[in-house]
């Protein structure tokens, strides 16, 4: 999760925050943008052996951006996805920590309007563990 | 001659499976492994399962040959990218050893390799299958 997270900051130039999602108030603002939250959704635990598993994470990025005056946000916004998205193809399995990781789904917030635009990407990681 | 019988027949397999350096566990099964009872360090694994068996008569009510058909399962692990170089040096490690004692150290008359499977499963648990044809005597006098 942390390697995922270190793609998108400080692997994007120009994000500015990513956190993953908290209960409490992150601080996070609309001066933050672009900006992601990693969110953990689901985790499926497959054991093999007696001292081997093959997990699976399903994971949710929520990213938003901020486009200025003049600005086209939706422009800006699948910018911002196609950067997530291709360091994702780039490093597969996140520095050597994953199986494979890999976007099953891309969904836009039709509600999203100028100048906030927001995005969830599905991210699905694997990866070996010793129980 | 010596009577044969399956027991010593399985058991001679088995013997002659632990003999083979790369493999490090050799199990008889009646159903499926459970592969959870077993960890990372005992794959290599072979297990080998019950056998289906045919009467030959070849003397009646003096001396019956016994085919004995069963397939050998083996797992291992493999973490690269391609595990064909360790499926083939299994199975020529299998063939090998038993092509070089193919009565199994006379618990049998002949024990041949029958097929060999494909390569199943993913990355890093995999599995084939190869099957034996495997005869012995039953000396129907002295049972």
């Amino acid at each position: 999760m942390a390697n995922l997270a270190a793609l998108i900051k400080p692997g994007i130039t120009g994000v500015v925050f990513v956190d993953y999602q908290r209960d409490y108030d992150t601080g996070s603002g609309p001066e933050k943008t672009p900006g992601a939250f990693i969110n953990d959704l689901y985790e499926e635990k497959n054991r093999l052996l007696k001292d081997l598993a093959k997990n699976t994470l399903q994971v949710g990025i929520v990213c938003w951006v901020r486009a200025e005056e003049g600005e086209s946000l939706w422009t800006k916004l699948n910018a911002f996805v196609l950067a997530i998205q291709g360091k994702i193809v780039a490093d597969p399995n996140l520095s050597s920590q994953a199986y494979y990781a890999k976007v099953t789904r891309i969904a836009t917030d039709d509600g999203s309007r100028h100048p906030v635009g927001l995005a969830v990407i599905a991210v699905e990681i694997s990866y070996f563990s010793a129980i | 001659m010596t009577t044969q019988n399956r027991r010593d027949v399985l058991a001679g397999l088995k013997t002659v499976l632990q003999e083979i350096t790369t493999i490090k566990t050799v199990v008889r099964t009646y159903m499926s492994i459970d592969l959870l009872n077993y960890s990372q360090a005992d794959l290599p694994l072979v297990e080998i399962n019950e056998p289906e068996e045919t009467p030959d008569p070849e003397m009646t009510s003096q001396r019956e040959m016994m085919d004995m058909n069963l397939a050998l399962k083996c797992w291992f692990l493999n973490w690269g990218e391609n595990p064909t170089a360790t499926y083939e040096s299994l199975v020529k490690a299998i063939r090998d050893k038993i092509g070089s004692n193919f009565t199994l150290s006379c618990a049998a008359i002949e024990c041949q390799v029958g097929s060999v499977s494909g390569l199943e499963g993913e990355m890093p648990l995999f599995s084939f299958k190869i099957t034996l044809r495997i005869k012995y005597y039953l000396d129907m006098l002295s049972a």
